[in-house]
């Protein structure tokens, strides 16, 4: 078997199944198992994870995306090794440090103190390598004094500050990172990210998954797309999370509802003289609606990339008519880099107003933008909307 | 990151994957006993560790702190002196009855403490569990260290207790590590036992707990194991061996008393029988919790 370099992650041919009867383990569900086997039946497997290959490479970043209960966890447990993969080899070379719910194992009825020495041991350091990185963690923690306090007492956020920074010091080989990010205030995830990124800057493999695209980008090299226990894609960052915005934008535009008192009939949009959309310049918007009823009320349309959480928005509010009818909207120029996007719709009357019909927020369009790229930050600085701007530098 | 440094894009096709693989490729758990041991041995600092970790929390928000070591065992020997004195007569005419219990009281503190709480360690540290990947024997075993501990602190009462009753210990005080030995292998196998199952099998908890009760009863705790004047309650010498076999604690508990108090050196026989008893519980034991280890991240 040939040896890797320290930091090396193999994952081959990878299965992984769980029990779908484990909710039951009462006595009367285990008779009916056992009576199942005896009848030479198998039992009922749910198979989370099916053949996942990744090679990562000692300092490569590799983020991992996919909608809940796609497998991502279940794929950063096995790499760190808590659970077995039914199928399949998993290689880890060198330590391993994860952030996985990092405030679950920081214990509560002891100081913070005591805490970093229980979970720099834990992770195999001695008392020295500790003592070494003591201040480091403190002080990125930002708790100050309250390090000689029970850890109860401290509020949620310290308790988060505390688990991360314990975690993002202690230097690993490979680091796990699932989710965290979720929690605590802004200021601090910028700092999170920009930690993790000079820890993937001193050579540590970094594993990454979460929900939040823009970070996914900022953070990884590769990224790994699974959906539904299979991989769907593997590659270059970009491409992935570009391929899974443009798919979850198709999932959504498949669940519209068409018999709603208001049906869009027609969507449309191209740029100045009916040809490309284009960065900086004027986009026309037209919009042929059918209402059941006339109602007063808003429509609104925004543009996004890949979420529901749109880049900007219009609103045009007015009494509509019964029936059908047109809306043009023309924006003055278009704020966004080159890329793909989704326009976004909704048309309610406002509360109390009486109308029970609307059309809820929904993708109705998706539209090719040409124009610039849009520029990435400095590493591990996230840009969390894609939007042109015009600029002219000086050095003087 | 300019992107053809970042590889190829590489889409799967997910048709050519089969909806399962092929069965004889599924992963059996076949761990070895002896790797697994030996695996274990750089792991004293984790183990302490969490001995450590647990004690600190344990007596942090206690006012009397770590003298509930003491007061614990104090207690139990009231209750002891009180109560069972007159329900189990034992024939301990020659000393008073607390200096007979008292030993038997750390004998059995020492088990029942390390089993007791041994029995949900993989299921309090479910959150550590799922972080790191230290054999998962090092958090009942962390239990067995806890307790160990403890029982040393009630132990330093025994200088209070010999003069108090006017007799001086024994030189044959000095054989206790043969006891020590038979106790430690079968306290290990238990705690490795009745931990594991109870993660998929949570009724256990409760059986520990009427267990550990039932079981103080079944040991000579109160009672004397062979039979002494005036005594009701003891096992005959020919089933002695069996009894042992089963309960090698049973000789820690009796040994320990004899030495102690009495003078009298190990019965090299029954300490035999108890000692392979007691290893066999640790064998089984060890290998029950490697065969259910697979399951326990899943499960706890």
């Amino acid at each position: 078997m040939p040896t890797w370099p320290e930091g090396t992650v193999r994952v081959d041919n990878v299965w992984k199944r769980f029990r779908s009867d484990r909710t039951a383990p009462l006595l009367q569900e285990k008779i009916r198992l056992l009576g199942k086997r005896m009848r030479g039946e198998t039992r009922d497997w749910r198979w989370v994870l099916r053949d996942v290959n990744l090679h990562v490479e000692p300092g490569k970043s590799q983020g991992i995306i996919g909608v809940n209960g796609s497998g991502k966890s279940t794929l950063l447990k096995m790499i760190c090794q808590t659970t077995f993969p039914s199928v399949g080899k998993i290689s880890v070379q060198g330590r391993i440090g994860a952030l996985l719910e990092v405030r679950a194992g920081i214990h509560p009825d002891l100081s913070g103190r005591e805490n970093i020495y229980l979970y720099g041991t834990i992770l195999g350091l001695n008392r020295s390598q500790i003592n070494k990185r003591f201040d480091d963690i403190v002080e990125f923690a930002e708790v100050g004094e309250a390090i000689e306090r029970q850890v109860k007492f401290y509020s949620t956020g310290m308790a988060i500050r505390l688990g991360f920074s314990i975690a993002a010091h202690l230097d690993p080989e490979v680091l796990l990172v699932d989710e965290v990010l979720a929690v605590g205030d802004a200021r601090f995830q910028q700092k999170c990210l920009q930690r993790i990124s000079e820890v993937v800057a001193q050579g540590t493999t970094l594993f990454y998954v979460s929900h939040d695209l823009p970070t996914v980008e900022a953070v990884c090299d590769r990224v790994l797309w699974l959906s539904d226990s299979y991989v769907v894609a593997d590659g270059p960052a970009r491409d992935v999370v570009n391929m899974y915005r443009e798919s979850v934008e198709k999932q959504a535009q498949l669940t519209v509802s068409g018999d709603g008192g208001i049906r869009l009939l027609k969507v449309e949009v191209h740029g100045p003289d009916g040809g490309q959309v284009r960065s900086g310049e004027p986009v026309h918007l037209r919009v042929v609606v059918h209402s059941s009823e006339a109602l007063f009320g808003a429509f609104h349309i925004g543009i996004s990339q890949g979420t529901a959480m749109p880049i900007f928005v219009q609103r045009f509010a007015t009494s509509f008519p019964e029936g059908e009818f047109e809306l043009r909207c023309t924006l003055g120029t278009l704020p966004l880099p080159k890329g793909h996007y989704s326009l976004w719709a909704a048309m309610r009357a406002p509360h109390g107003q009486g109308s029970t019909i609307s059309l809820p927020w929904q993708p109705v369009h998706s539209f090719e933008a040409f124009g610039p790229n849009a520029l990435k930050g400095p590493a591990g600085v996230m840009v969390l909307s894609p939007v042109y701007v015009p600029a002219e530098w000086q050095l003087l | 990151m300019p992107a053809d440094a970042a590889g190829e894009l590489i889409i799967t096709d997910i048709s050519a994957i089969p909806n399962e693989p092929p069965p004889e490729l599924l992963y059996r758990h076949k761990p070895r006993l002896l790797d697994a041991a030996r695996n274990l041995k750089g792991r004293w600092e984790v183990i302490f560790t969490l001995a450590e970790r647990d004690l600190r929390a344990a007596y942090k928000q206690a006012v009397l702190g770590i003298g509930w070591a003491l007061i614990n065992p104090v207690m139990t020997l009231l209750l002891f002196t009180i109560v069972f004195h007159k329900a189990f007569p034992t024939g301990t005419s020659k000393v008073p009855y607390y200096l007979f219990a008292y030993p038997a009281i750390l004998a059995w503190g020492f088990f029942a403490g390390a089993v007791g709480s041994g029995t949900g360690s993989l299921l309090q540290n479910k959150a550590m569990m799922a972080k790191t990947h230290f054999p998962r024997e090092c958090f009942p075993l962390s239990q067995v260290v806890e307790s160990a501990f403890t029982s040393t602190i009630a132990t330093s009462l025994l200088f209070i207790i010999f003069p108090v009753a006017h007799v001086w210990p024994k030189t044959a005080t000095l054989w206790f590590p043969v006891y020590l030995a038979i106790e430690l292998p079968y306290t290990i196998g238990l705690i490795l036992l009745v931990s594991s199952i109870v993660v998929q099998m949570r009724d256990l908890n409760q059986l520990t707990s009427i267990g550990l009760q039932l079981g103080m009863f079944a040991s000579p705790v109160v009672w004397n194991l062979s039979y002494q004047k005036g005594s009701k309650f003891y096992i005959p010498h020919a089933w002695q061996p069996l009894y042992l076999f089963l309960n090698p604690i049973g000789e820690t508990i009796d040994g320990i008393r004899r030495s102690m108090i009495y003078g009298f050196g190990p019965d090299w026989g029954l300490v035999g029988v108890a000692m392979a008893g007691a290893l066999v519980w640790m064998v089984v034991g060890f290998a029950v919790f490697k065969r259910l280890e697979v399951n326990f991240a899943d499960m706890a």
